[in-house]
């Protein structure tokens, strides 16, 4: 090529620092969520690191006009020297699509670049990628878009068909669970069909690609761009690769489970070298703690795995730190639990307190005896007075909406319920926590999520059958699926988790009277339930009739529709219909329901269904009488 | 009379200032004594330093680092150019010289702590023996700087000067534990390090100690645990002992045991740690390997 | 490598320090050059008219770079070289009478100096000149420190031996290349796993007609009652004698004292640390790098594990032999004495004035 061609050359990235989604608010607002600190440092110094070791130079920087003074000071501040910072701000964005079309009207990119939101961690080198794209465009004009993917080790929710040879995107779907493909992907070549990629949302784009935005308007996301270039490929000439990183590490930073993903991996310095040691003044301890410069530690305080503190900070006596990360100047007091949590710089918490999982803001004060547990998000400059308990809750200094519910002077709670502004689509995910009672981590689908809470204190094993046998009903009942194949799916279930065969009769009606979910228990009423119950037990009658034989499957199946009455309503209002349905086709015998309900048992729900059922037993035994009676007769 | 004088002013110093070390007693008494002396020659004066230093090597407290204290003062005077005419002259720049001298022995002990302050990592349990006020001062030194670290004291009979250290270390907020002298196995694979002070230390780059710190030391070589020793440069002896038995009397007996006959029940109180079981010394000239302090001896000497 | 003409000397710091935290400059190697380069043009450019002046300036240089990259142990090396070469030449030029000025504090110097020593504060003229010329045999010692390591091969290696390696060390390549010239002998080259660079050695030295056998790390101890030398390149050699050296080998040198072989080290000059290793926690000595090379990001048991990538290993000096340096063979035990003719006690701590 021409020296001419090659002056233009020049490498450029646009990096989106403006992020459109409300996740970690309110420890960082809507329009500086790329300044939330990981590991103490701000999101977008890890972007802007990245680029730099990657050799680019010319970087065009787009956030909103609201935060671009601070994002100004940041990148000044930090010492980027060899990066070329352009700024870019706009108060009309509203989306991703919004940002490209407003940058096509700038026209500040000349060339192929690279395109990133603020949030990525990690190591890249993006000069061969960049190179290989521009032999891309050579051997096909219509090239616009080399999506970055990382190697995955699980199920992503995120279907891609690609073209073995040649990456070539062919078919992009989203959607968690079951997805159509079509047949002419398969045959004419070769297809590799992927469901374990990571989303890095880095595309290195050509020069077509604003304009494609400018041109279509319902362009809002970087998915229904590829959703319209993959639907529309004949109009718009316009083809999509993929490249996989296998070896390296990528990561992007959207909420607060990828936060706490992507802080586990720098600690554990899978992002070397965008490790805290390196980016700033700390020094590496074993076990994965990092200590920074001029702490006071007291001698009896204990500072646990995978911990980062930050410098100039106190720590009093009794203390105890595990897998948190600590800001800068931060003074905690004595006899403190802090685990799994976050506290950004400045923080103050005062003595005996507790704070597990979560996440702390700048400049906070937390007075003694305070509990700050399960995923609570405090904002900066709240203050917390002694003795709170807090669960689950997001907190501001002020009121910021003017419908929140007022804790103390400085700490506003925000009331989910009340706020009718809140755009529904998103449920915004807090810290992922564990009980350490159970641990049903159970991948199904969401429909499990209620039915799990009842079976907090079962063994696992158990858990894990209960919740594969509800698996493998709902989808026979939504598929028609044989009975037989159901039997045989739960028989192996049951062998594999090694359950005795009584347990199994347990968990097995249990599961058959557990199969709506609360939202759609809640849409019915008795009526339709019962309808809709009564339709789901006939489809299961073989099952049934499979499992329940003899005397003791009777009193198993019993005492599984007595343990789900008992925590739901609905099947507490209908049970003598259930129990009398069964028994009209021939599932339960008369024995073992008067043997059932002459059991002493203790609690008094056991006392309120007996009372019901006391109807139906002295119908039974009548029935018994006359037919003895027939007999004699 | 001279000799009742040299020995009460000795005494008074080491029962006042439990302080200050043997060697700087005896350097002090040396210059007190010239500064009062009478003589005309400095053959005269040399003999009257020499009696001197007898009647402090035989006094009652134990001698092992007053000789080398004593050898460097004296090499020290009389290294100094005496050009001058008059023997007042002289004995002014002597005593001027004499005094620097003292001087930087007593900031010897903190340039030790200094250099020492690195090792001292966060969370390190660390096993000593006996009471050194120059492991005392670097462990002050290490908690001033924020460090948390665990020390192991071993009691140190007969005259359980452990327990001494125990309670100075206590004093300092330290949290420290006191263990039986035969406990030293048992605990050694629980420290980190073992750290000691000396109370001599001799050509070969061995030392001798409290007794008892020559089992420890075999002890930690045998766990792989590093064996440092924290003494001044004005300990170092032109001794040069093979084994334990060439150490001289008068180290190992204080002069009360010597006058009686039967040694041989008598306990000692010192013993010799061969240098392959040391792992670094920490002197105020800095870092040395064992193998080092004969070269620094040379230097001197020669 | 930096155009250094012109720039403020925050700039040219700053970019030095990069460089070698982005591995731009890969081997020891060429951080010495270029450190030697980065002093050369400060000394030039600095203004300074007493001694004192320029060494407070470049132990304030020495001082950030030091603590910026604190396990870079090379350049804290190049820099204390360098201020010595300066206390040196200035010695040396004021050097009026007798006695041989001994730089060390030493018992002597207690015993026999009035006051504190030599201050440094005097101008001498010319001192720039023979500073600058001490420099650039200073230079020509790190160029030509492997070729002066490899003369001294033949005294070493023997026809019909077997030698181990460990890894990918340039000094060791030339050494055996050099050897190899005039004595056939077999060598065993470890893998030295996650990198594999002793993949490229072996290669190399097969290319050279010398018989090579390349074999996994944990291989070692089986073979190593036939080998009859240990040769091993290092990143750095520690004060008291131990080593700074690629990983695996402190069971290299441990499976080799099991069977009396001995274990030689190639080190020039200046890969001669004042450093001591602190803690066998290691804080401070080793660099953990990404676990990628020992396990791969998507595999599925990563959030449960914790997985560790060390660069480097510690020898003690009691499993080392010999050093070979380039003015000659030396035991382990006789390193401080080289360390006290390289470096002056005063730089050891950069912090002081």
């Amino acid at each position: 090529m021409s020296s001419k061609v090659e002056k233009q050359d020049v490498l450029q990235a646009v990096v989106v620092a403006s992020f459109f989604h409300k996740n970690f608010w309110p420890a960082a607002g809507k329009d500086d969520s790329c300044l939330v600190p990981m590991v103490n440092k701000p999101l977008l110094y890890y972007t802007l690191d990245l680029l730099e070791s990657s050799g680019i130079v010319d970087v065009v920087l787009f956030c909103s006009s609201c935060s671009t003074d601070r994002i100004k000071t940041f990148v000044r501040d930090t010492s980027f020297h060899r990066l070329n910072v352009t700024y870019s701000s706009s108060d009309t964005c509203r989306s991703f699509g919004d940002v490209l079309r407003h940058l096509d009207a700038c026209a500040l990119i000349r060339n192929d670049f690279v395109l990133l939101w603020g949030n990525v961690i990690g190591k890249l080198s993006l000069l061969p990628l960049v190179k290989q794209f521009k032999e891309l465009r050579q051997r096909d004009k219509g090239a616009v878009m080399t999506l970055i993917y990382q190697q995955g080790n699980s199920d992503t929710g995120q279907t891609l068909v690609l073209s073995s040879d040649s990456h070539r995107v062919l078919f992009h779907n989203k959607s968690r669970g079951k997805i159509n493909l079509p047949l002419e992907l398969v045959l004419n070549e070769t297809v590799q069909i992927r469901r374990d990629l990571l989303e890095t949302n880095i595309a290195i784009c050509s020069t077509a690609v604003p304009p494609l935005f400018a041109d279509n308007f319902d362009f809002q996301t970087k998915d229904d761009f590829v959703k319209g270039l993959l639907i529309n490929e004949e109009i718009l000439n316009s083809t999509l690769y993929v490249h996989i990183i296998d070896k390296g590490y990528v990561n992007e930073v959207f909420d607060w489970p990828s936060y706490q993903k992507a802080s586990h991996d720098i600690l554990h310095r899978w992002s070397y070298p965008q490790v805290p040691e390196i980016i700033d003044k700390y020094s590496l301890r074993y076990g994965n703690v990092y200590f920074g410069e001029n702490l006071k530690l007291a001698l009896t305080c204990d500072v646990g795995n995978d911990t980062v503190i930050g410098s100039d900070s106190i720590f009093g006596n009794g203390t105890s730190i595990f897998k948190s990360i600590i800001g800068k100047n931060c003074n905690i007091g004595n006899n403190v639990v802090i685990e799994n949590s976050y506290l950004f710089n400045g923080v103050n918490v005062k003595d005996n307190s507790v704070i597990q999982y979560s996440v702390i803001g700048e400049n906070c004060l937390i007075k003694e005896n305070s509990t700050i547990i399960d995923s609570c998000i405090l904002g900066s400059n709240v203050v917390i007075e002694s003795t709170t308990e807090l669960k689950q809750k997001q907190l501001c200094s002020s009121n910021f909406n003017n419908k929140m519910i007022k804790l103390s002077p400085k700490a506003y709670v925000y009331d989910a319920e009340n706020d009718s502004d809140s755009d529904g689509e998103q449920e915004t995910s807090g810290l992922r926590y564990h009980k350490k009672s159970c641990s049903s981590y159970s991948y199904s689908s969401s429909d499990n999520d209620d039915t799990a809470s009842i079976v907090a204190s079962i063994p696992d094993d158990t858990c894990m059958f209960y919740s594969e046998v509800v698996d493998s009903l709902i989808r026979g009942f939504e598929d028609h699926v044989h009975c037989d194949n159901l039997i045989l799916e739960i028989n192996s279930s049951r062998y594999a988790y090694n359950i005795n065969y009584r347990e199994a009769n347990f968990q097995v009606i249990r599961a058959m009277l557990t199969l709506n979910n609360k939202a759609e228990l809640k849409a019915l009423n008795q009526v339709r339930y019962y309808a809709q119950l009564q339709s789901q037990l006939d489809y299961f009658m073989p099952v049934l009739k499979n499992y329940i034989k003899n005397m003791d499957s009777c009193e198993d199946c019993l005492s599984a529709i007595e343990d789900v009455a008992k925590c739901e309503d609905m099947l507490n209002t209908v049970v003598v219909k259930v129990i009398h349905h069964l028994y009209d086709m021939n599932v339960l015998s008369e024995e073992s329901i008067l043997k059932w309900h002459q059991k002493d048992e203790d609690g008094p729900f056991s006392k309120i269904i007996r009372d019901k059922t006391s109807k139906l037993v002295e119908w039974l035994k009548d029935a018994e009488e006359e037919t003895d009676s027939d007999d004699s007769s | 009379m001279l000799k009742e004088e040299v020995s009460r002013y000795y005494s008074d110093i080491m029962e006042k200032e439990p302080d200050v070390s043997a060697s700087i007693a005896a350097i002090s008494t040396l210059l007190k004594l010239l500064e009062h002396d009478k003589s005309e020659t400095v053959q005269e004066l040399d003999l009257n330093l020499q009696s001197a230093v007898e009647v402090i090597t035989n006094t009652s407290f134990r001698v092992t680092g007053v000789s080398s204290g004593c050898a460097l003062f004296m090499r020290f005077i009389t290294f100094a150019k005496l050009d001058n005419i008059t023997f007042a002259d002289c004995k002014k720049v002597m005593l001027d010289r004499g005094k620097v001298f003292l001087k930087k022995l007593t900031e010897a002990r903190n340039k030790v702590a200094k250099i020492t302050l690195p090792f001292f990592v966060d969370g390190i349990n660390i096993l000593t023996h006996s009471k050194s006020r120059v492991v005392l001062e670097a462990m002050k030194l290490a908690v001033n700087s924020q460090k948390r670290f665990h020390v192991y004291v071993s009691e140190s009979a007969p005259d359980k000067s452990g327990i001494e250290m125990y309670n100075c270390l206590k004093k300092l907020s330290i949290p420290c534990t006191l263990i039986l002298d035969s406990a030293v196995g048992y605990i050694m694979e629980r420290v980190d390090m073992v750290m000691v002070g000396a109370e001599c230390v001799v050509e070969s780059g061995g030392i001798i100690n409290k007794i008892g710190s020559c089992t420890m030391a075999i002890c930690a070589k045998e766990l792989k645990k590093p064996f440092y020793v924290l003494t001044e440069s004005y300990k170092f002896s032109r001794m040069y002992p093979l084994n334990q038995k060439d150490l001289p009397n008068n180290f190992k007996y204080t002069a009360n045991n010597l006058n009686d006959d039967n040694l041989l029940n008598a306990h000692p109180s010192v013993d010799y740690t061969h240098p392959s079981y040391i792992s670094l010394l920490f002197t105020d000239l800095g870092i040395l390997m064992p193998s080092a302090v004969s070269d620094e001896l040379i230097k001197l000497y020669l | 490598m930096l155009d250094i003409i012109d720039e403020p000397h925050e700039m040219l710091l700053d970019n030095y320090i990069s460089n070698i935290k982005r591995k731009k400059w890969e081997n020891n190697y060429t951080i010495a050059e270029e450190t030697v380069k980065l002093f050369r043009h400060f000394i030039d450019t600095i203004k300074w008219s007493t001694t004192k002046e320029l060494l407070n300036q470049l132990r304030d240089y020495g001082m950030k770079i030091t603590s910026a990259l604190p396990l870079q142990f090379i350049v804290g090396n190049i820099v204390r070289r360098i201020l010595n070469i300066i206390r040196e030449e200035y010695i040396d030029a004021r050097k009026n009478t007798e006695e041989e000025i001994d730089l060390q504090d030493s018992l002597h110097k207690i015993v026999s100096s009035e006051d504190d020593i030599d201050d440094y504060n005097t101008i001498v003229p010319e001192l720039k000149l023979s500073i600058f010329e001490h420099l650039d045999e200073f230079q020509v010692e790190i160029e030509s420190s492997n070729e002066d390591i490899a003369k001294q091969a033949l005294e070493h290696i023997h026809s019909n031996e077997i030698i181990l390696t460990v890894g990918k060390s340039s000094e060791v390549e030339m050494f055996l290349k050099k050897a190899a010239k005039d004595r056939t002998f077999e060598v065993f080259v470890t893998e030295c796993a996650p990198l594999n660079h002793g993949r490229q050695l072996a290669l190399n030295l097969s290319k050279h007609k010398i018989q090579s056998t390349l074999i996994p790390d944990s291989t070692m101890f089986g073979i190593m009652s036939r080998v009859n030398k240990v040769i091993i390149g290092v990143d750095s050699v520690m004060a008291n004698g131990g080593l700074r050296t690629f990983n695996g080998c402190h069971a290299v040198s441990l499976a080799a004292a099991h069977y009396s072989v001995p274990v030689i080290v190639l080190a020039p000059m200046y890969k001669l640390s004042s450093r001591y290793l602190c803690s066998y926690n290691q804080d401070a000595f080793n660099e953990f790098v990404s676990p990628d090379g020992v396990l791969n990001y998507s595999d599925s048991v990563v959030s449960k594990v914790d997985v560790y990538n060390p660069t480097y290993d510690y020898v003690p000096p009691e499993n080392v032999t010999l050093f070979i340096s380039n003015n000659g063979g030396h035991s382990p035990s006789y390193v401080y004495r080289l360390l006290s003719e390289i470096y002056h006690p005063l730089d050891y701590d950069l912090s002081i004035h």
